[in-house]
C-alpha cells in the first residue's frame, strides 16, 4: 500500500480505515467491473484494534448471488493485508442500493 | 453482479446440457434451411417449414430459455429451484418430443409418431411449468416480470394443447375452423403469449439490471401486458367465430402493446448509468429493434387480407422469419454470452478474482462474437432479399451464412464451456 502524505493527521485507526478502503477497490463486481467502493457497495469501514475490521457492505439487490463470491474476495484481500486482524463482513439491506450510490468515479468508468 | 450458480443451486451441467441441445437444433435447423431454403419461397404450411420452424422454436428458443430460467428464476425467486429432477426430466422429454415431431413434419408423417411427439412437448411443459410455479409461485412479491412469466406460461401450455389438438384434427378433421386458421392461433399463442411475454418479462428485470437503469416508468409493462393478453383474446374470438375481416382489430391492440414494450426498453437504455455497453448488451439491443419488423410485417398483413394472394403468403413467411430468426435469434445469441460466461465463471474462478485476473467477459471471445453478428445480420437481409426474389440461390445464400453464424455460435460456446475447466489460462 502507498503511503499517504496525511498520516500525522489521522489517528491509527483512521490510517487502518483509509487502508482498507484502498484494499476495497481490488474488489470488482464481476459483471459490471467497477470496484465495490466505487460501486457504492460498501458502507461502513471500522477498524478497532481491540476487535479488529468491522465492514457493513450490501449488494445491487437481494436476490444478487455473486455476493458469495464478493464476500470471499473482500476476505482474501484484507487477509493478504492484515493478516492477524479478525474481520467481521456484514450484508446490510438499509439503505436499499440504488444507482445514485455509484460514485462520480465510477460514472466516469462506465462511460458518463 | 447477477448471475451465479451456487446461490440458484442450479447446476452449470444441467444449464450446459440445455444450451448443446439448443445449439444442436439451430445446427440441424441451419442445415435443414439449406437443403429445402427455396421451400420458404411457397406456402407456409409445408412440411419443411413445418419442420423447420418446429425445431428452432422449441429446440433452439424454447429449450435455451428453459435452461436459462432454471438460473434466472431462483435468483428472481431467491430460492433454489424446486426439483433438479423434474427439470432433467423436462429436458429429455422436450428433446425426444420435439426430434420426433420435427422428424414427424419434415416426412409429414401425421400418424402416431407425431402425436407420440407433441405428447411428449405437452408433458414437458406441464412439467416445465410446475417446477418454476413451485419455485417462484409462492412468494409473496409481486412484480410486473412475474406475472409476464406466469402469464407466458399458462400461454406455453395452451400452445401445446392447442397443438395436440391440431394434430389430430389434421388426421381426423373434427374441427369446424378452417385447420389454417387454427394454426395462425397457434403460431400466436406460441409466439406471442409464450415467447414474447416470457422474453419481456425476463427482460424487464434483466436489462435495468445490467445496463445500471433507473427511473423508467413500469406503467409501460402492465399496459403492455394487458394490451398484448386483449389482443391474444380477441383474436381468439375473432377467428372461433368466422370474423377474419376484423384482425386488424388485435393486430393493433397486439402491437400497441408490443410498442410500449419497447418505449420502457428505450427509457431503460436512456436513463442508464452504464453507457459503455458490452456486446451482449449491444446486440440485445438490436433485436428490440428488429422486433418492428415482424411488428410492421403484422400490421400489413392484418390491414391487406386477401387482396393479393401471393403477396400476402410472403410477407406472412417473413411475419414469422423476422419474429424467430431475427428478434428471439438474435436475443438469444445474445443473452448466450451475457448469461452463461457468469455461470463458469462463478464455478472455476470466482473464489479466486484475484489470483487470475479473470471476470466472465474474459471467459469467451468478443471477435468471434462480432463475426458471428456480422454473418447472421447478412443472412437476415440475404433471406429477406430472398423472400422478395424467390430466387433460390438466395435462400441458400442465406442458408450458408445463417449455418456458418451458428458455427461460430458453437465455437464461442465450446470454448466458454469445454477450454474454461477450472484452469487459468496459460496454466
Amino acid at each position: 500500500m502507498e503511503e499517504r502524505q496525511d498520516d500525522k493527521i489521522f489517528s491509527e485507526a483512521s490510517q487502518v480505515e483509509l487502508k482498507i478502503y484502498d484494499c476495497l477497490k481490488q474488489v470488482l463486481d464481476p459483471e459490471v467491473g467497477l470496484n465495490i467502493i466505487d460501486m457504492g457497495l460498501v458502507y461502513t469501514i471500522q477498524y478497532k484494534p481491540d476487535t479488529g475490521i468491522h465492514i457493513d457492505m450490501t449488494l445491487t439487490s437481494k436476490g444478487c448471488p455473486l455476493g458469495g463470491s464478493i464476500q470471499s474476495e473482500i476476505e482474501r484481500v484484507i487477509q493478504a493485508n492484515f493478516p492477524d486482524v479478525p474481520l467481521d463482513v456484514q450484508i446490510v439491506w438499509e439503505p436499499k442500493w440504488t444507482i445514485q450510490f455509484i460514485s462520480a468515479e465510477g460514472r466516469k468508468q462506465l462511460g458518463q | 453482479m447477477f448471475l451465479q450458480s451456487n446461490t440458484s443451486g442450479t447446476p452449470l451441467s444441467l444449464i450446459a446440457a440445455h444450451f448443446f441441445c439448443g445449439f444442436i437444433s439451430i445446427l440441424i435447423a441451419g442445415v435443414l434451411l439449406l437443403i429445402t431454403g427455396p421451400d420458404l419461397a411457397g406456402h407456409y404450411f409445408q412440411p419443411h417449414l413445418l419442420a423447420i420452424t418446429h425445431l428452432v422454436v422449441l429446440g433452439w428458443i424454447t429449450t435455451i430459455i428453459f435452461g436459462v430460467s432454471y438460473q434466472l428464476i431462483p435468483v428472481l425467486a431467491n430460492k433454489k429451484l424446486y426439483s433438479l429432477g423434474l427439470a432433467k426430466a423436462t429436458l429429455a422429454l422436450l428433446t425426444a418430443g420435439t426430434a420426433i415431431m420435427s422428424f414427424s413434419f419434415f416426412n409429414f408423417r401425421l400418424d402416431a409418431l407425431a402425436f407420440t411427439g407433441g405428447f411428449l412437448v405437452l408433458v414437458s411443459f406441464l412439467c416445465y411449468t410446475f417446477n418454476i410455479y413451485k419455485t417462484w409461485g409462492a412468494g409473496e412479491e409481486q412484480s410486473e416480470a412475474k406475472d409476464f412469466v406466469f402469464i407466458s406460461l399458462l400461454w406455453l401450455c395452451i400452445t401445446a394443447v392447442f397443438g395436440v389438438v391440431l394434430l389430430f384434427n389434421l388426421r381426423l378433421a373434427f374441427l369446424s375452423i378452417s385447420h389454417l386458421e387454427m394454426l395462425k392461433l397457434h403460431a400466436h399463442f406460441g409466439c406471442v403469449g409464450w415467447l414474447l411475454f416470457l422474453v419481456m418479462g425476463i427482460a424487464s428485470k434483466l436489462l435495468p439490471m445490467f445496463m445500471l437503469s433507473e427511473g423508467y416508468n413500469k406503467k409501460l409493462l402492465k399496459f403492455s401486458l394487458y394490451s398484448m393478453n386483449a389482443g391474444l383474446l380477441i383474436l381468439i374470438g375473432l377467428i372461433v367465430n368466422g370474423s377474419s375481416a376484423w384482425l386488424f382489430l388485435p393486430a393493433v391492440i397486439l402491437c400497441a402493446g408490443i410498442v410500449s414494450y419497447l418505449l420502457f426498453v428505450k427509457q431503460v437504455l436512456k436513463r442508464r448509468v452504464r453507457k459503455i455497453l458490452d456486446e451482449g448488451l449491444r446486440k440485445s439491443r438490436l433485436a428490440f429493434v428488429l422486433l418492428f419488423a415482424p411488428v410492421i410485417a403484422g400490421l400489413w398483413l392484418a390491414a391487406n387480407k386477401n387482396e393479393n394472394a401471393s403477396l400476402n403468403q410472403q410477407v406472412t413467411v417473413f411475419y414469422g422469419f423476422s419474429f424467430l430468426f431475427g428478434f428471439v435469434t438474435l436475443l438469444v445469441m445474445a443473452q448466450t454470452f451475457k448469461t452463461l460466461p457468469f455461470l463458469v465463471w462463478s464455478k472455476y474462478y470466482a473464489a479466486s478474482q484475484a489470483q487470475h485476473r479473470l471476470l466472465p467477459k474474459d471467459l469467451y471471445s468478443e471477435n468471434l462474437m462480432k463475426i458471428q453478428f456480422i454473418l447472421f445480420m447478412l443472412s437476415y437481409v440475404v433471406f429477406i432479399a430472398a423472400l422478395a426474389s424467390g430466387l433460390p440461390l438466395a435462400f441458400k445464400a442465406g442458408a450458408i451464412m445463417f449455418l456458418a453464424s451458428v458455427v461460430f455460435y458453437g465455437i464461442n460456446l465450446s470454448r466458454l464451456l469445454l477450454i474454461h475447466n477450472g484452469r487459468a489460462p496459460g496454466r
